[in-house]
């Protein structure tokens, strides 16, 4: 590949994005970018559970369960085009690092998936601007000899990529989402973004709160600070970790947040990050609000899951009708 | 005439029944504690036609209550006013028992769990998450293999005051540990009791992790029957635990006091098929909804050819 050498690849004029992992990063509208050198981008359906079947099946057996689905994507993704596009997120900003598993991931699908395909991809270090700039310039010079659409496109993505995700409406930063509050209260939901997103991953668990007349609201509510700062709440230095510190930041918002009853996090099992997290959190939310760890992965069984988030609502549907009665 | 609410608690080991007085929380008419065998149906049939012959009549049900991991199929199967998770059900029925109890162990066939409670109000709680080294049907199995009645397990592990170590993360090494002490010469005695710490041991180290255990401290569930256990538990937390009466059927008692409190908040009357239903030949069978990509699980009750329930979709179209 390199300077536009590759005919196979101008040719076909699509690029394919699986959506998965640091698809839900938001930070960046790759569409737009890929548009503006000539192509058009081609996205995996939802997951599935035949996404996570055809992913299991090359993914290695230590990893966790959203790179398998992400696998599942890559492989539906390659009947449409040959042309993939995974970034290589190594960093949200200075001082902190993704997972290794999203730093790797480039390098774990070209290695692991035995079909021939065009990898493209670019490392992002958001700390560090230049380098990435140098990146992305020579991922716009793979795909096209136009110089004027190679300086738009470097333009977009410096105008445009943020180092957090900022959907969260302006007003809302500090008092939280405006929000309903449920027949019978509000409850955090704590997850990585892709997990919030994608139900095969949450396993439509916000569904079931909506069930049981609980609203919700998710851990992408509650952005971190503008400057990196220590959650000072848990009186700790701040994870290593982007993603850490997002969840950090976000309980400590709810915990902070008289509306919100009960936190429900969800991890998966092999996620390193998580782990140190969840330590935390016991140790430090359970004597707060009622806090409940669902750790899961594809073994995990409806019934257990449902078990202990309606043990989970009753226990605060229960307390409330105990004071009710109390005054 | 005296009128009834029915609890019933349908787990992976035991299907429990009790009838309690519609007029006092504290009376339990009947207590039922039958062996599942993999067969809830089965013995939830066999459990009804019991209390037919002892003279029980439908009518004076007032209202019905069901819990374990097959509360859905029963639930939908006899008309439950009250489905509630396992949890639930175990700390109300310790509530009742004993309103003071502040930590209630409790350990089934499938699962084990620990309820933290403060006035009489449960506000944490832990099950365990991926092994079952640390229920019942684990010293179940190895009851069986070391051809012990499961009735005298416990009986067994006191006879020795030095019980050998085996590792109790995983049922599987524990036994190949068991067998490696066998051939080194350890009575059965000793790794009994042996067993009886690996599981508490398990228990504290996965279930109870984290977890502050204040007196008084309930044990219930058809493991609290083996005081081997409940030694090692005493011997590992040092505080004594209190073993109530009706131990194996709270479940069964949470759920009846459940179906009470939900019939005296509808105000309706009792949505119970009566004891009769169980008699029909309900077809039970696992479908494959092939309506999307999720291709979700259903289970579908059939009663003379005709479908009268089926459920475990995501989307929720099934379940109306």
């Amino acid at each position: 590949m390199g300077n536009g050498k590759n005919k196979e690849l101008l040719a076909a004029k699509i690029i394919g994005i699986p959506r998965g992992l640091s698809y839900y990063l938001d930070n960046f509208s790759w569409e737009e970018f890929f548009e503006i050198l000539g192509y058009r981008v081609e996205y995996s359906e939802d997951s599935s559970a035949e996404t996570f079947a055809a992913g299991n099946q090359l993914a290695g057996s230590e990893q966790c369960f959203p790179v398998k689905v992400y696998y599942g994507h890559v492989v539906s993704l390659l009947q449409k085009t040959t042309n993939l596009f995974i970034p290589q997120y190594t960093s949200l900003e200075q001082g902190t690092y993704c997972c290794p598993k999203v730093i790797g991931l480039p390098q774990l699908i070209k290695n692991t998936i035995p079909q021939e395909f065009n990898l493209l991809t670019a490392e992002i270090d958001l700390g560090r601007e230049k380098f990435t700039k140098g990146n992305i310039l020579s991922l716009a010079r793979q795909l096209t000899w136009n110089p004027l659409r190679i300086s738009r496109a470097l333009t977009y993505f410096g105008q445009n990529s943020k180092r957090l995700p900022s959907k969260i409406p302006e007003g809302e930063k500090f008092v939280g989402p405006s929000r309903d509050q449920g027949k019978n209260g509000l409850i955090g939901v704590v997850a990585h973004q892709y997990a919030l997103q994608d139900s095969l991953l949450n396993m439509g668990i916000m569904n079931r709160l909506g069930e049981y007349g609980f609203a919700y609201v998710t851990s992408e509510h509650y952005p971190r600070p503008e400057s990196p700062a220590n959650p000072g709440y848990f009186n700790r230095r701040a994870p290593h970790w982007d993603f850490g510190q997002n969840i950090l930041h976000a309980v400590q918002g709810m915990l902070l947040d008289k509306d919100i009853r009960g936190i429900i996090f969800i991890t998966y099992f092999g996620c390193g990050i998580d782990a140190f997290l969840e330590e935390i959190f016991k140790d430090q939310v359970c004597d707060q609000k009622p806090y409940l760890g669902l750790t899961l992965d594809e073994h995990s069984g409806e019934a257990g899951l449902m078990t202990r988030i309606e043990a989970f609502l009753d226990m605060m549907i229960r307390k409330e009708g105990k004071n009710r009665h109390a005054d | 005439m005296n009128q009834y609410y029915v609890g019933v608690d349908v787990g992976s080991v035991s299907t429990n029944i009790v009838l309690l007085d519609s007029k006092d929380n504290q009376k339990l008419s009947e207590a039922l504690y039958i062996r599942t065998k993999g067969q809830p149906m089965e013995s939830l049939r066999e459990g009804f036609k019991i209390l037919q012959d002892k003279g029980y009549s439908s009518e004076d049900i007032l209202g019905v209550g069901v819990t374990g991991s097959a509360r859905v199929l029963i639930g939908h199967i006899i008309g439950a006013d009250s489905i509630k998770n396992e949890i639930t059900a175990h700390a109300v029925a310790a509530i009742n028992r004993y309103p003071q109890v502040k930590t209630v162990i409790e350990i089934g066939g499938q699962d084990s769990k620990m309820i933290i409670l403060r006035e009489g109000v449960v506000v944490d709680f832990a099950m365990n998450t991926i092994c079952a080294a640390g229920t019942g049907s684990f010293l179940d199995q190895q009851a069986f293999r070391l051809n012990i009645p499961i009735e005298e397990f416990g009986e067994f592990a006191l006879r020795t005051v030095e019980p050998v170590r085996i590792a109790g993360r995983c049922t599987v090494f524990a036994e190949t540990d068991m067998v490696h002490k066998q051939q080194e010469g350890a009575t059965k005695e000793q790794i009994v009791a042996g067993l009886c710490e690996a599981l508490v041991r398990n228990y504290l180290n996965n279930v109870a992790k984290g977890k502050s255990i204040e007196e008084p401290v309930l044990f219930q569930g058809g493991v609290a029957f083996n005081q081997g256990i409940k030694n090692a538990f005493e011997k590992e937390l040092g505080v004594q635990l209190v073993i109530p009466d009706h131990f194996n059927v709270m479940g069964a008692l949470g759920s009846a006091i459940l179906a009470k409190e939900a019939i005296h908040e509808t105000n309706k009357p009792t949505l119970f098929k009566g004891f009769e239903i169980m008699q029909r030949n309900h077809l039970l069978k696992r479908v494959e909804c092939r309506d999307c990509s999720n291709a979700c699980e259903l289970t579908e009750v059939t009663v003379a050819g005709e479908i009268v329930a089926k459920w475990g979709d995501r989307c929720g179209k099934w379940q109306k």
